[in-house]
């Protein structure tokens, strides 16, 4: 029977797991789906087969695990290398690392390992055969780097998880005025204000919606969001996503003197009862144009000359005249009987996105946590330093480090001048 | 006078700066001479200096940071390169100057692709007006340049293993630092490129939950900056893996920049989405 047979299928798979090539495999398969999907799909298709698919989010999972399980299987191991200065160089190991230097030996080895550890490192002298051995760390949180940089990744990948299990999103749109009622989350946000900002070339600078949370019926909270700045309660996010137009619409029984307002957005329809029709606003234009080809369009997005095309309708939805009428804003439109109606003015409604997402908080912590992972990776970085006694009054310094090879044998001349100077010889 | 006049006078003066550097660079790389080599680093650190100037005055005539549109990317792309350059010759005492003849050409690419941009400036769309949209594009300008260095010196890399393997080293391998030194100078810029790679895909995270109430959503340009950090990742990761060392893991600094590359400008050309503001 060979080694494989003998291990359980649960070690098998934990060694699969842990095994640095596997994690390299996971990684170039990531990139080889996510690759596909970004070129070649369009967004939202890209969406529905490969990102929310059992195969990816299998792939994502595998490498959670996978990232977990090297860390355990690692963990005793960096933390033994943090915690104990290693004290057993033999002098054929010393012989054999990259970078030695050979110093007149110091009566005292308290002197150079001063030294030393006036340079950040951590040390500590022992004796061997009446000759001394002075070891030396710096930079030992290094090691930590990866592990860090690990459960970080792991961190993200569960709240990006509970994001989706836990998460929830969905809008709502009005005008001024409007309550949007959420009874899921326990309360209310009204919508107080919504206005435009534009520049004088007519292109929008932003949009600002003013909103009051209602809880209980007491008003909570007001705020005036925009794009970039949400309104934050209770875990639910309001952004500013999007806008529309609406018209006032008046009609009158001049007759009678009495009046019907009714506002209307794009694509909706009113019923006037004294006459029994429908008005259809089929687009309202901010600054309304026609084309070459004689349809109505927009200059800008900007009100400069507001017009509205729209139809009248019959009880049962059949039109009633042209197929479409183009009125601008404030002119009075004479109907049957004395009756008219008006284009009376225009207003903006705003569009909100709502959004809870409950694993944003861990997103971020462990987003930072990377971060700090990363930068305990490549910029603390593990170096020993040994001192040790030879015959005839002369030292062996020898040193190695676990990464930046060229910045170590900058550092390390540096040192064995400082322990030449401060040695003193004999 | 005119900022708009004087930033492209800074331009061109910034331009014409780094090709002359470049100059300096490959005679020094070529002659050997110390004073070359000098030469060149005070052109390159003018250039720099010119070139602050131009981003300066962008920034007062656009009254905004100079981050938004490709022009702006490009110039401060190339600006990135040679401070990266500039901070990498100066930490190691100008040991390594050889590596200046191949990263200013990279900087003189990105400028010139640069001069082919419209440089109108533009107001911004409100999703545009963010705190963490400067942080996003000024981390990336950090982790382009130095895997642009990162990758001019794979390439050099992989000249002189094949040199090496075939016995004979040549005029320009000859001059190139041993090949430890040169993957410890990859790995140096490529961890400093994916720290900070890592931060633009943070800021940017951080920015899109605020603009749109999603802090990762997929879309083209958020995925190849993904990719981009994959390939680096399976780049760190291959130097620890016996077989997959040296020149494979050379070849992934190049593949990352070539993502680079296509994640600024194939995604804007080529693939729509909520990212391609132009
Ligand atoms: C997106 C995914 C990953 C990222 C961003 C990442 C990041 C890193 C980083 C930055 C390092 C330090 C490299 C260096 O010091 O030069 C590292 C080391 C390491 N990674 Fe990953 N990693 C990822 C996935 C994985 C996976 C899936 C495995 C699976 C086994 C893995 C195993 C290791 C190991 C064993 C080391 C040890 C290197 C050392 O001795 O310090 N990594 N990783």
């Amino acid at each position: 029977m060979n080694r494989q047979e003998e291990k359980g299928i649960s070690q098998q798979i934990w060694d699969f797991l842990s095994s640095m090539r596997v994690g390299i495999g996971l990684l170039l398969a990531l990139t080889v789906m996510s690759l596909y999907a970004a070129t070649f799909l369009e967004h939202g298709e890209a969406m529905e087969r490969v990102y929310t698919s059992w195969w990816f989010m299998g792939t994502l999972a595998v490498t959670a695990a996978s990232l977990l399980v090297c860390s355990i299987n690692r963990f005793p191991g960096i933390m033994k290398r943090v915690h104990v200065l290693k004290t057993d160089a033999s002098p054929g190991w010393l012989d054999s690392l990259e970078n030695r230097a050979e110093i007149a030996a110091a009566k005292r080895p308290e002197v150079l390992a001063e030294a030393l550890k006036k340079k950040g490192f951590r040390t500590g002298i022992s004796f061997d055969d009446g000759k001394y051995l002075i070891s030396a760390d710096k930079g030992r949180f290094g090691y930590l780097g990866s592990l860090v940089t690990h459960i970080s990744l792991v961190l993200i990948l569960a709240a990006g998880f509970y994001g989706v299990v836990a998460g929830d999103e969905g809008g709502a749109a009005g005008f001024a005025g409007r309550l949007i009622e959420l009874p899921q989350y326990g309360f209310d946000v009204r919508i107080d204000d919504f206005t435009i900002a534009y520049r004088d070339d007519r292109s929008v600078e932003q949009y600002y919606s003013t909103l009051t949370v209602i809880e209980n019926g007491i008003e909570v909270k007001q705020e005036t969001i925009f794009v970039n700045r949400p309104l934050r309660h209770r875990g639910v996010n309001f952004y500013q996503s999007t806008y529309g137009w609406g018209v006032d619409v008046v009609f009158t029984n001049t007759v009678t003197g009495e009046g019907e307002e009714m506002l209307l957005t794009d694509g909706q329809r009113g019923f006037y009862h004294p006459l029994g029709i429908y008005v259809n606003v089929l687009r309202f234009f901010p600054d309304f144009t026609m084309t070459q080809g004689g349809m109505p369009t927009t200059r800008s997005v900007y009100p400069a000359n507001p017009g509205v095309v729209f139809q009248f309708q019959d009880h049962h939805g059949q039109v009633i005249g042209e197929q479409f009428y183009i009125e601008p804003i404030g002119r009075e439109i004479d109907l049957v009987d004395g009756f008219t109606m008006e284009f009376a003015g225009y207003r903006n409604y705003t569009g909100l996105q709502i959004i809870k997402q409950p694993g944003k908080p861990l997103a971020l912590f462990a987003s930072i946590l990377l971060i700090v992972g990363l930068f305990l990776c490549f910029y603390i970085y593990p170096r020993r330093i040994w001192v040790r006694q030879g015959e005839d009054g002369v030292a062996l310094v020898a040193g190695t480090s676990y990464r930046n090879k060229v910045g170590f044998g900058l550092e390390f001349e540096q040192i064995t001048e400082k322990l030449k100077t401060v040695g003193g010889g004999q | 006078m005119d900022p708009v006049f004087s930033e492209q006078a800074f331009f061109v003066s910034t331009f014409a700066l780094y090709i002359l550097a470049a100059i300096f660079y490959v005679y020094y790389f070529t002659s050997g001479k110390n004073s070359a080599g000098k030469r060149a680093t005070y052109i390159a650190a003018a250039g720099l200096f010119t070139h602050t100037a131009a981003i300066v005055l962008r920034t007062v005539e656009a009254q905004r940071a100079p981050l938004s549109n490709q022009y702006e990317f490009a110039s401060v792309f190339a600006f990135g390169i040679v401070l990266c350059y500039i901070i990498l010759e100066q930490r190691y005492r100008a040991r390594y100057q050889v590596f200046g003849a191949f990263v200013m050409p990279f900087a003189i690419i990105v400028m010139a692709y640069a001069a082919t941009l419209p440089r109108d400036i533009r107001p911004l769309m409100p999703a545009l007006q963010s705190w963490w949209l400067k942080f996003h594009v000024g981390t990336a300008i950090f982790a382009y340049g130095s895997f642009a260095i990162a990758c001019g010196l794979a390439f050099m890399y992989l000249y002189r293993a094949r040199r090496e393997e075939s016995g004979q080293l040549g005029f320009v391998a000859g001059k190139f630092p041993s090949l430890a030194v040169i993957d410890d100078f990859i790995y140096k810029t490529v961890a400093f490129g994916f720290l900070f790679q890592t931060l633009v895909i943070v800021t940017g995270a951080v920015w899109a939950e605020q603009a749109w109430g999603r802090y990762w959503g997929w879309d083209p340009k958020e995925t190849w900056s993904l990719i981009t950090w994959f390939i680096y990742a399976i780049y760190l990761h291959a130097r620890f893996t016996r077989g997959w060392g040296g020149k494979k893991a050379a070849w992934f600094a190049i593949l990352g920049f070539a993502c680079v590359l296509f994640t600024y400008i194939g995604v804007n050309v080529l693939l729509p989405g909520l990212h391609s503001y132009r």
